[in-house]
């Protein structure tokens, strides 16, 4: 018998490393924190506390994080990012529904004169008009490329459907939102709401604080109210889209469900997992593996801090998607009826003990983990007492709490595609 | 300076470690030296359908998923028009069920009717997802087609069309497997936190007694010397029209290689760029235009590309892109310039080395190229560029008589 039929032993990770970061104090009511590790390459995040929830106008905040570094009558956007470049800097502009983001990238060695441009450069920001145009141009043809794909329009519809799309939840900018917004609105909300609203200041390896003092003026004054969806549940429960020219429709089905501070969140990402999280997933093995109706099918949470959203998606063959949510539902109820074996039990728990182990390799991830315990609220042991939790899970439990999460009056679906074919 | 020690098995194997104990993983890496440009051009898209049928398991490992799921073990794949490359993370302490399993499938796979079948349909409905789904799928299958006409880099790695993966066969199939899948053929990295003399161990008892075979010569047909412009134009359901400029370059390898790449940088690789800021700022002219270089193992292309706003038309979009390119042309690049870009250049370098996946990934590349060595030198050879090799990297090639015109056109 060849040495190849002894499977070789393996070990479950059981311990996640500890988080090495420090809290300063910056400003009056801001904070930086640092990764204690010595890295060559710095990554600097500056969360404002200025987001979606924050604006009068749909897309408003959107606009005004993507013209940060659009400069003035003075110093235009070209020379600001000739600074920048000069550095060797990446900087990522991003809004968000709390909060907003300007990350930047670049050696350590470089990291004050970069902040020092920045600083600077959101200091005397005019929101020139020619600015404004140029990207609300490019955001209208962007988004035409976009509506083209049946997973944007479906993504869309589901999030304005399920959530509604007058809440900050649900709503998507349109074109109509992005003509609308004018530059008094822009210095409005920039001088109003964004500009003194630094927060925090995330490092993946340590910067000396005074290279950091050019950015003290915007830390931030007051302290934002926490914000929570309030919203109703619609009565119809699948709705169509059609796109004629759809080689592939997209399915997207799903629920409003509780966060990761919930007890049950490690029981239900399990669920998550078995059913759609991962490559041996059942609807991988089920829909792409056995039948070949897709490339790929998937499920997960996203979490928020008051709420998770539930969402299984899939591009499928346009002519099987009745025959794809079929097989959907009907995993779906394997969960509920009958007990997850043993071997299945130990694939996913192993599988989710590594990804978590990988997410927590390397000053980036490490730096990530961190600032998910502060957005979501969760205590410094959090990912630690996750895997403890998940080591107790057993197949009795995992099917009631299906029973319960999955219940089929829950779920929202929508299909894009086209409905013209059989 | 990425550390690694380097040995070859007796069967051909190439193996590299790199030892780096700050993190709990171990990191494999397989290479094999098949891409798109090894496949017979009534069977495009062999390469890529034949990674997907690697998942199918193997004599010892009926399933190639779900042990490595057990053993905390991700992995993935990816095929270009020059290799196949797979990789599996997990921790260090599991590392022997990744060396069993890559071993296995290198040495028997499983190729059968049922699960070739199901790879075909899922193979096409990748190829609609991303291909035909997806606005603008096909700019680049047929950018290659009109730049290449003998060299197999004329098709995309999905294949020229769902056809040739509909007529696959298992006997294709087999050859397929025993011709590039073997040890003479493929590079190992072991990565992380392994040391030395236990990768070596492992190396010998998992890879030795799979036998040698033949290693892949790279013999292709050489795309002969481009002498007058190509152009096409294609209409399709798109919201914008977009130009793209084709123009032959330099093999990966190649001296020139640095001051072309910098030099696409230069033109079209940040907001501050030639093209961005003329074409986007300036003129409005373009919605968003890059550049870049393929880098490929055989002589690539140098790639400007970008979709135009409504109310310009084509033809003024190309010749804005021409002033711009022909300004290089007669008068070179400024210092300040090649200073940007060489600085921008040394961040991406930086940030590849904070992750072990990334490093044991470039270990196999640069090992590929002539020798693993490559990865320390790569940082020294961007910055022995100059103004002057940019510019006569422009001269070069920025010719029209060595430019394709792709005219993108969205129907009305």
């Amino acid at each position: 018998m060849s040495f190849r039929n002894q499977i070789p032993n393996i070990i479950t990770p059981k311990s996640l490393p500890q988080l090495p970061v420090k809290q300063l104090a910056f400003g009056k009511l801001s904070e930086y924190h640092f990764l204690e590790k010595e890295e060559s390459l710095l990554r600097i995040t500056l969360q404002f506390e200025c987001g979606k929830i924050h604006e009068s106008k749909l897309g408003l905040n959107e606009a005004c994080v993507q013209l940060l570094l659009s400069g003035n009558e003075k110093m235009s956007a070209h020379s600001i990012q000739e600074k920048l470049d000069q550095f060797g800097a990446f900087i990522e502009l991003e809004g968000g529904l709390r909060s907003s983001y300007i990350q930047v990238f670049c050696l350590k060695e470089y990291a004050e004169k970069v902040l020092d441009i920045l600083a600077e450069v959101l200091d005397t920001l005019s929101f020139v008009e020619d600015e404004i145009r140029i990207y609300k141009n490019r955001v209208q043809e962007n988004l035409k490329v976009k509506e083209q794909k049946t997973s944007f329009l479906a993504k869309r519809a589901f999030k304005g459907h399920i959530f509604g799309t007058n809440t900050v939840y649900g709503s998507s900018i349109l074109s109509t939102d992005i003509e609308s917004i004018n530059q008094s609105d822009l210095i409005e909300h920039f001088n109003t709401k964004f500009k003194h609203s630094l927060f925090r200041i995330f490092t993946n390896t340590y910067i000396p604080e005074h290279q950091l003092k050019s950015l003290e003026k915007f830390s931030r004054e007051t302290i934002a109210t926490p914000f929570t969806w309030n919203g109703i549940y619609p009565e119809q429960h699948e709705i169509h889209l059609p796109k004629a020219d759809a080689v592939q429709a997209t399915l997207i089905s799903g629920f409003i469900s509780a966060g990761r501070k919930e007890e049950t969140y490690p029981a239900r990402s399990f669920l998550s997992t078995v059913l759609g999280g991962y490559f041996g997933s059942r609807l991988m093995k089920n829909i792409r593996e056995e039948k070949g109706f897709t490339y790929g099918i998937h499920s997960a949470y996203t979490n928020y801090p008051d709420l998770a959203l539930f969402q299984i998606s899939s591009d499928v063959k346009n002519e099987v998607r009745d025959e794809a949510l079929a097989e959907i539902r009907k995993e779906i109820k394997r969960l509920q009826t009958e007990l997850i074996d043993n071997s299945e039990l130990e694939t996913v728990r192993n599988y989710m003990l590594g990804s978590l182990q990988r997410a927590f390799d390397g000053s980036l991830n490490l730096m990530d983990r961190y600032k998910t315990l502060l957005d979501l609220g969760l205590p410094m042991n959090y990912f630690q007492e996750y895997v403890d939790s998940i080591l107790e899970l057993n197949a009795n439990y995992l099917q009631e709490i299906a029973s319960i999460e999955f219940d089929a009056k829950r779920f929202y679906t929508v299909v894009a595609g086209n409905f013209d074919t059989a | 300076m990425l550390e690694y020690t380097k040995f070859r098995l007796a069967n051909g194997l190439r193996v590299i470690h790199h030892f780096d104990p700050q993190t709990p993983l171990a990191v494999v890496n397989i290479l094999y030296n098949v891409g798109a440009r090894d496949e017979d051009p009534d069977y495009t898209g062999m390469a890529h359908l034949f990674e997907h049928l690697m998942f199918s398991g193997s004599a010892h490992a009926e399933s190639y998923d779900e042990p490595l799921q057990k053993a905390s073990g991700e992995n993935n794949a990816f095929t270009s028009n020059d290799i196949t490359n797979y990789y599996v993370t997990l921790p260090a302490e599991n590392i022997e069920t990744a060396l069993w399993l890559e071993s296995d499938r290198m040495f028997q796979l499983n190729l059968n009717e049922n699960s070739m079948k199901v790879q075909q349909s899922v193979v096409i409905e990748e190829f609609k997802q991303r291909y035909l789904n997806q606005p603008y799928g096909d700019l680049w299958a047929l950018i290659r087609e009109l730049a290449y006409k003998e060299h197999p880099y004329q098709w995309a790695t999905i294949g020229k069309e769902i056809g040739h993966i509909e007529k696959v066969d298992l006997e294709v199939l087999r050859s397929f497997y025993q011709r590039f899948y073997n040890p003479s053929n493929a590079i190992l990295v072991m990565a992380g936190n392994i040391p030395e003399f236990q990768c070596k161990a492992l190396a010998e008892k998992w890879f030795l007694d799979i036998p040698s075979g033949e290693a892949n010569l790279n013999n292709y047909t050489v795309e002969p010397k481009q002498t007058e412009l190509r152009r096409l134009t294609v209409e399709r359901e798109v919201p914008m029209d977009c130009l793209t400029l084709a123009f032959h370059g330099p093999r990966r390898t190649a001296s020139d290689f640095y001051a072309c790449d910098l030099l696409m940088d230069v033109l079209g690789g940040s907001p501050s760029s030639r093209l961005y800021q003329s074409l986007i700022k300036e003129l409005e002219i373009f919605a968003d235009i890059g550049a870049y270089t393929t880098e490929s193992i055989d002589e690539g292309l140098l790639l400007i590309s970008g979709r135009i706003l409504p109310g310009k038309t084509l033809e003024e979009a190309e010749e804005a892109v021409m002033k711009i390119v022909n300004e290089v042309l007669e008068n070179g690049i400024q210092k300040s310039e090649w200073e940007k870009v060489c600085n921008k250049k040394r961040t991406v370098l930086n940030y590849q080395e904070l992750e072990v996946l990334n490093k044991a990934m470039n270990l196999a590349m640069f090992e590929n190229l002539g020798d693993a060595d490559l990865v320390n030198s790569e940082e020294a050879k961007f910055l022995a560029t100059s103004t002057e090799s940019l510019h006569a990297a422009a001269k070069d090639y920025l010719q029209m008589s060595n430019c394709s015109i792709l005219y993108y056109v969205a129907k009305k």
